[in-house]
């Protein structure tokens, strides 16, 4: 793919010292590096506060009865971690990768328009704010807390609840901006900062996974945002949107939810389902397998996964037929998904692989999610989702699907590219240990939750029937594991940045790609000649 | 090693593509907005 022709680095570099020093670099930063350095530190401190808010919650589930807190303050909890996790901590490491990735990837010079880059960032730590305040707030007798409504904001309780929802509302808009300035960016710097000779079918598949991302962004965002607009006329002024007795309809907040919220699952994975194959061809020292099928997989995802929305609320009651078609097209989904997991097994057939740490997390990304997968088929079935809707089932389903699939997936970007974007190569062993851990203690935290849902735990409860302690204790005693053996991803990330063995330009002996023909760390200003690519 | 004329070419063909980027992302950045608004209009009328 990288057959490149002519690199020329003359002048790489020379601008380097012009940056303004201290936190003026960082607030006025144009550069595709830092804004993607800063999305990548900001959602990893999000994803330690969201992470730190369910551990409290799984404390509270560690016993039934009520041990630690009310069961206002629990819902305030899950709601807010499931928001921070969603648009602060995944989200943005996906814009980060895509930040620092992209522009190395395709031989552009910067992201194509580097102002609204630095603000689609610098929106996201306000929005963060928003979400999180009404806890403080509650603190010195302002307001009830934050939003308690869990991420969906159903309504009418999203209608009736306290300020927390308004804040949430005003996050979201900001937030949603922030997306759709990031995705726009993205758009624009594949279609035209592409090194001359880089066809659309030559593009990486990181790239084409992002450029699908970025549409179903810029498709779905608008009518969460208009969905919440009008969540916010039926509190303050006087419109019955989704007020039954004045006329409105409260299922219809659902659609309008979940028209984006489905699309949400496929924007959080569809960047990483684009940078497996890249990981496992550099471990497998092999081509990655099946790029063309890979790349019409990824368009039929995206357009399958903005008609099936409906089969989040099954069971609030529709049409014999639009069960069927709701229930077929997920099913059918699985058909481009099954394409691109048979792609990444047959990228790795025969080849020579080595288990580093970025193929490790990858092959556990692939096992696991592929349970998200098999789980979410049963939940797509109409006649099953009626006994596993809202219970602990869909709980267990959607963290292989965003934990295992998501978080994992980002983990292994980071370990693959953090050599690359430090110039340092990270401790292997602290890698394999935080893999290990984070495996065996992912499965202890959510495979009781599976059973715990098929015997009928709901979920979003602060107390619970007895026969459902024993596999709730091991869930807690599973969370508080895989929650602190994060913090050796943390202190391995510090230390890579801070020092260690010094990482050639071609980081990983298997590696293609032009990002590994930039020296590691790659000059502050790359590919100001752009390549050519045979 | 390209040659200073050779760069300066590079240079404008790189101000073109951003002057494309800049038209391209006024339009998806207009289908947004209008997405935005349908929800709006659709229940006005």
């Amino acid at each position: 793919m990288s057959n490149v022709t002519s690199i020329d680095h003359h002048g790489e570099g020379h601008h380097a010292e012009h940056y303004q020093g201290g936190i003026m670099r960082w607030l006025t930063t144009t550069n595709h590096k830092d804004i993607g350095t800063m999305y990548m530190t900001f959602a990893l401190i999000m994803f330690f506060i969201g992470g730190a808010m369910i551990l409290a919650v799984r404390a509270e589930l560690f016993q039934p009865g009520l041990q630690l807190m009310q069961p206002e303050f629990f819902n305030q909890l899950i709601g807010v971690h499931a928001l921070i996790m969603i648009f602060a901590a995944l989200m943005p490491a996906a814009t980060g990768f895509a930040n620092w990735q992209i522009p190395l990837m395709i031989g552009a010079p910067d992201m194509a328009l580097p102002r609204i880059n630095n603000w689609g960032f610098w929106l996201l730590p306000p929005a963060a704010t928003l979400l999180t305040l009404p806890f403080i707030l509650a603190i010195f007798g302002v307001g009830d807390g934050a939003v308690a409504t869990g991420w969906t904001l159903y309504a009418p309780l999203s209608v009736q609840g306290g300020m927390g929802v308004d804040f949430a509302i005003f996050s979201i808009h900001i937030l949603g901006i922030s997306s759709i300035l990031g995705s726009i960016n993205i758009i624009v710097t594949i279609f035209n900062l592409r090194a001359p000779g880089m066809t659309m079918m030559k593009l990486p598949l990181f790239a084409w996974g992002w450029l699908i991302t970025a549409f179903l962004l810029i498709a779905t965002i608008p009518v969460l945002a208009g969905a919440v607009t009008m969540l916010l006329t039926d509190r303050h002024f006087g419109t019955h949107f989704f007020n039954a007795a004045g006329g409105g309809d409260p299922i219809l907040f659902q659609h309008l939810f979940w028209f984006f919220g489905h699309p949400e699952v496929y924007i959080l994975l569809l960047p990483l389902w684009g940078l497996m194959p890249h990981v496992l061809a550099t471990f497998s020292r092999k081509p990655i397998y099946g790029y063309t099928a890979q790349v019409y997989s990824f368009i039929a995802i995206g357009l399958l996964s903005v008609v099936v929305w409906a089969h989040h609320f099954f069971t609030a009651g529709m049409p014999v037929p639009a069960l069927l078609y709701f229930m077929y097209s997920t099913m059918f989904i699985s058909l481009p998904l099954a394409v691109l997991f048979f792609c990444w097994v047959a990228t790795m057939w025969r080849g020579a692989m080595s288990f580093e740490t970025p193929m490790l997390f990858a092959q556990g990304f692939i096992v696991l999610f592929g349970l998200a997968g098999l789980t979410g088929l049963v939940l797509a079935d109409v006649a099953a989702d009626a006994q596993y809707h809202h219970s602990y089932f869909v709980v267990a389903h959607f963290h292989y699907a965003l934990f295992a699939g998501g978080i994992m997936g980002v983990m292994t970007g980071v370990y693959y590219w953090l050599p690359k974007w430090t110039g340092h190569m990270f401790s292997e062993t602290l890698g394999k240990w935080h893999f290990w851990l984070t495996v065996v203690s992912f499965n202890l935290t959510f495979m009781p939750q599976f059973f715990l849902g098929l015997a009928g735990m709901p979920r979003r409860i602060p107390d619970y029937a007895l026969q459902f302690v024993e596999f709730n204790a091991i869930s807690t005693v599973g969370a508080f594991i895989l929650g602190f053996s994060q913090l050796l991803f943390a202190i391995n990330i510090y230390k890579c940045v801070k020092g260690g063995a010094k990482a050639s330009a071609k980081v990983w002996e298997g590696a293609e790609g032009l990002e590994w023909d930039l020296s590691s760390p790659p000059p502050h200003h790359s590919w100001e000649t752009q390549p050519v690519i045979k | 090693m390209t040659t200073p004329s050779e760069r300066l070419e590079a240079a404008a063909e790189l101000d073109r593509r951003r002057a494309a980027s800049r038209r391209l992302a006024w339009v998806l950045g207009a289908v947004a907005l209008a997405i935005y608004a349908l929800g709006f209009i659709y229940y006005r009328s």
